[in-house]
């Protein structure tokens, strides 16, 4: 096993995985799916990358990484290591390091700000000896491997601490990692204890010359090391530092402001990439007074808006599987593969089964006669007429190629528009008692509400296949039941997980509830249309709604939807935003945008708290 | 400094019969928080010190809790906010004779912010002054109402002194305490996402009320790694015992995080466990509740003797 592997025990199959933190480098660079996005993030500008729960923040973050990049089996990835393109440093901000930050006792130590950048500067520090070690591992014979490491380590404290040892010989980046965790530790505690004391007790001078050297400015102890690095690893002029803060969205504000200057100033050899859920990058001012200007200083990138797999990504499982193969696809066939299970890319159909609801119907014309009278019975006016016209229209014609003409026209207009939601409908209005639901079932219906969230899709498919392997084997089928209630089951809590958002939680709740609930009323009661309402359009004078929306995007319970804007700007005064389709089932509607409507439409009926 | 030496359990009767340098009370905005302060004579106590809440101090229930301590025991609550930190510590260093080899402190913890009876855990720890400090915890069991209002979630921080080490390469395993809000332990796992997750709850005082808590928690118990620890709500001796247990084999390792979110004995236990094994973090999840829920007193009451004895190999 790597050394970096040590790190990373794994204690369960990726397949059972559903958050990239949890996966190993090798797991995370097998089931790693390049997206066109991740390539953007190698580049010499600085970037925000937005994205919500569960989107794969955390795995293009990591894979960012020096050490994971190498493992990743993409010419592109084997090109920036083998030139030394590249050395991504991945450190996220995690919430139980964030909660620290926000400890009362250990902020009355000094400014915030400091007390900030110190224990910033340790995380980076960390991290960066990880890349440093990954370097060690690519670029140096394995002969020469320890003394080169030894005398990294030495350099490296030579600039931390000067001439003050360690408490300890270190002869390893990764036994140096250890004590900088330690001495960030030993601070902690020894803040704490000064505190209690009335006293301030006395420090080692090891950790006396890191608190100087961290508590200076934001990251200088790892930039100042870039000619220790050059020269030990022996690093062309070009290479290029990508420093990946994860998890940025559990920061405050005041601490992103800080960070803000990270991608204002030119810090050379350093391009930083900050990653956060949609609206949580709080500010875009800096503490020079002189806010951000995207496009100057950043770019946005907006992964929720699209996944689309990289050319080389999308050939190669072309090849392998023999055909296109979406995102979800490509998630389920490298995730079980990467667990030990033969799959195909027929393989999730077979189990799933097709989609009563969403299966698109022939398009030929005794289809058409056979689904007329559900249309009489389901549709509205406007769409019986319409129908109407082009039905006698065709019986009327004799000519064969006008009535194909016809036949097609009727299709597209209206039945593969409104099939869907006259088909959910004949399903929901024909449960009653204890008859259990079909509607939310078949591979389509399935990958339409786990849209492209890996976390979502993952934990239905776990939900799905408790034992996806004896599953594959016996190529038994989930029955629709069965798939409805997982569906369903998982669609009811995650809209429970509203209630948990901070601060806003029963009013998102509470809007997101009245928002379904209104949509399906809309769908299930009275007469239906080609284009039943499911968005909702806010501007700015809607301000307190537009707020709960934001919130409501970060945390992955809407998503905007993008007409001509710029698909990494994320809407910010006006827009028309959906629910997520893992909500449909909760609310018995269709895993589709629908017509908007105003808040002003819905909002009457509940008592929003601000 | 000292070191958490021992967790025993206290026969009430014995802490009712036992003279004490500093008895420390609580006035809270529940019926129970005098329940245990009825039962002491004033007489058991050097110094009694009673704190009230700056932040619940409208309440009515709390205003006759204040008039008890005010007409009983003539001791006017001293106001303090109910997060911040060393205001235990201050007051508890202010009224001890720092030259005693021994000093016993009585802590009702009934109706008790949690920050507090942590601060008092961290002075009892890093204060100057007597060798041995032994704090007898007591606390009142409450009799909640059926629906208990869910919360709405504020902020996640550490409890002050109990930071823990959060190194950001190391997996993070939540040990969760769970209460009857099923929401908050979903919160803080969303935000957390921790690599393990394991969850203790109270056996309860009846068996309804441990199938309400197991069944208002079945989303997170359907998350969790391993089997839900069922603990006893009467014994902190054993829930310390088991939540060490429980988080030992990981510290050092892995960060460990105690989320306790349920009752006090628990919590209780968790910073005990914490303030043995310096590395694991306690977080507080702040939070507000749509209105005051009373607790009326229930009939138990648990109590638990803590030793801290000085410890002078202790480094930083």
């Amino acid at each position: 096993m790597s050394p970096v592997m040590e790190m990373w025990p794994t204690f369960s199959s990726p397949f059972e995985n559903d958050n990239a933190k949890y996966l190993n480098p090798s797991d995370i660079a097998r089931t790693f799916i390049a997206t066109e996005d991740f390539w953007r993030l190698f580049s010499e500008k600085n970037h925000v990358i937005f994205g919500t729960r569960g989107s794969g923040k955390t795995a293009l973050g990591r894979m960012v990484s020096h050490d994971h990049l190498a493992l990743l089996n993409h010419p592109k990835a084997d090109q920036y290591i083998e030139d030394k393109r590249y050395i991504g440093i991945y450190a996220p901000a995690r919430l139980n390091w964030v909660s620290g930050l926000r400890s009362q006792l250990l902020l009355q130590a000094g400014s915030e700000r400091d007390y900030f950048i110190l224990r910033f500067n340790f995380v980076v520090a960390r991290a960066f000896l990880v890349s440093l070690r990954s370097c060690l591992e690519r670029y140096v014979t394995p002969e020469s491997r320890p003394d080169a490491e030894y005398a990294l380590v030495k350099s490296v404290l030579n600039v931390w601490s000067g001439s003050v040892p360690p408490p300890m010989d270190i002869y390893t980046l990764k036994g140096l990692g250890k004590e900088i965790a330690a001495c960030d530790f030993r601070l902690q505690r020894w803040t704490t204890r000064s505190f209690y004391r009335n006293d301030e007790l006395a420090i080692s001078p090891f950790d006396r010359e890191l608190l100087t050297t961290f508590g200076t400015n934001l990251v200088e102890p790892i930039t100042v090391l870039r000619d220790v690095a050059q020269e030990s690893l022996d690093l062309p002029e070009y290479t290029k530092y990508i420093l990946a803060i994860d998890e940025m969205e559990f920061l405050s504000e005041e601490h992103q402001v800080i960070l803000n200057g990270l991608l204002r100033a030119d810090t050379p050899g350093f391009v930083f990439k900050f990653i956060t859920a949609p609206y949580c990058h709080y500010s875009l001012a800096t503490e020079t007074n002189a806010p951000l200007i995207e496009g100057n200083d950043y770019e946005n990138v907006y992964i929720d808006h699209g996944r689309y797999l990289d050319a080389h990504t999308r050939n190669e499982l072309q090849q392998e599987f023999g055909r296109p193969i979406s995102f979800q696809i490509a998630l389920f066939l490298k995730r079980a593969t990467a667990s030990g299970i033969t799959v195909t890319s027929d393989t999730l159909g077979g189990l799933l089964g097709a989609s009563e609801v969403l299966e698109p119907l022939p398009v030929n014309q005794e289809t058409i006669r056979a689904f007329r009278p559900k249309v009489l019975n389901h549709a509205n006016h406007k769409t019986i007429t319409r129908f109407e016209e082009l039905w006698t229209r065709l019986f009327r014609s004799h000519n064969a190629k006008e009535q194909r003409e016809t036949v097609r026209k009727i299709s597209d207009e209206v039945v593969r528009k409104i099939k869907p939601a006259i088909v959910l409908r004949e399903k929901i209005a024909g449960l009653a008692g204890a008859k259990k639901g079909t509607a939310y079932s078949g591979l389509n219906m399935v990958l339409a509400c786990t849209e492209s969230n890996p976390r979502v899709l993952i934990r239905t498919l776990n939900m799905l296949f408790p034992n996806l392997s004896q599953a594959v084997h016996a190529r038994s089928i989930v029955s629709q039941i069965a798939q409805d209630e997982s569906l369903s089951t998982l669609s009811q809590r995650f809209l429970d997980n509203a209630l948990a958002v901070p601060e806003v939680g029963p009013d998102l709740h509470r809007m997101i509830k009245a928002l379904g609930e209104h949509f399906r009323s809309k769908l299930h009661m009275g007469r239906v249309g080609t284009d039943t309402v499911g968005s909702i359009e806010v501007t700015e004078s809607d301000g307190d709604i537009l707020r709960l929306i934001k919130q409501a995007v970060a945390w992955g319970f809407m998503y905007p939807h993008f007409k001509d804007e710029k698909r990494d700007v994320l809407p910010t005064t006006s827009g028309e935003f959906r629910l997520a389709y893992i909500l449909a089932p909760h609310f018995q509607l269709l895993p589709r945008r629908g017509r908007p409507i105003r808040p002003s439409t819905v909002f009457p009926q509940i008592s929003l708290r601000f | 400094m000292r070191r958490l030496l021992h967790v025993s359990d206290l026969d009430l009767g014995v802490a009712l019969g036992t003279a004490y340098d500093i008895g420390l009370f609580a006035s809270g905005y529940e019926t129970r928080a005098n329940s245990l302060a009825t039962r002491f004579s004033l007489e058991q106590f050097a110094e009694p010190l009673v704190f009230g809440f700056k932040e619940s101090n409208a309440v009515p229930q709390r205003q006759r809790n204040d008039e008890f301590y005010r007409n009983k025991w003539s001791i006017e609550p001293e106001i303090l906010s109910a997060e911040a930190p060393g205001a235990i510590a201050g007051a508890l260093q202010g009224k001890v004779n720092t030259g005693a080899d021994e000093v016993r402190i009585f802590l009702d913890i009934s109706s008790m912010s949690r920050s507090w009876y942590a601060d008092a855990i961290n002075w009892a720890r890093f204060s100057p002054g007597p060798s041995r400090i032994i704090l007898d915890f007591g606390y009142q069991s409450g009799i909640y109402p059926d629906v208990y209002p869910s919360r709405t979630v504020a902020e996640t921080t550490t409890l002050s002194g109990f930071e823990g080490q959060s190194d950001v390469r190391l997996q993070t395993v939540a040990i969760m305490g769970l209460g009857y809000d099923p929401v908050t332990p979903h919160a803080v796992l969303e935000d957390l996402q921790p690599d393990l997750k394991y969850a203790f709850l109270a056996r309860g005082t009846s068996p309804a009320a441990l199938a309400l808590a197991l069944s208002l928690n079945k989303a997170t118990l359907d998350e969790i790694d391993g089997d839900v620890v069922i603990l006893p709500l009467m014994s902190i001796q054993e829930a310390y015992r088991s939540l060490g247990e429980m988080s030992l084999p990981h510290a050092g390792i892995r960060n460990v995080v105690f989320v306790p979110l349920g009752p006090k004995p628990h919590v209780l236990a968790s910073l005990l466990v914490a303030a043995k094994n310096e590395e694991i973090t306690c977080l507080h999840v702040k939070g507000s509740h749509v209105a005051f829920t009373d607790v009326l007193p229930a009939f138990e009451v648990t109590a638990c003797s803590v030793v801290f004895e000085a410890d002078n190999c202790e480094s930083q």
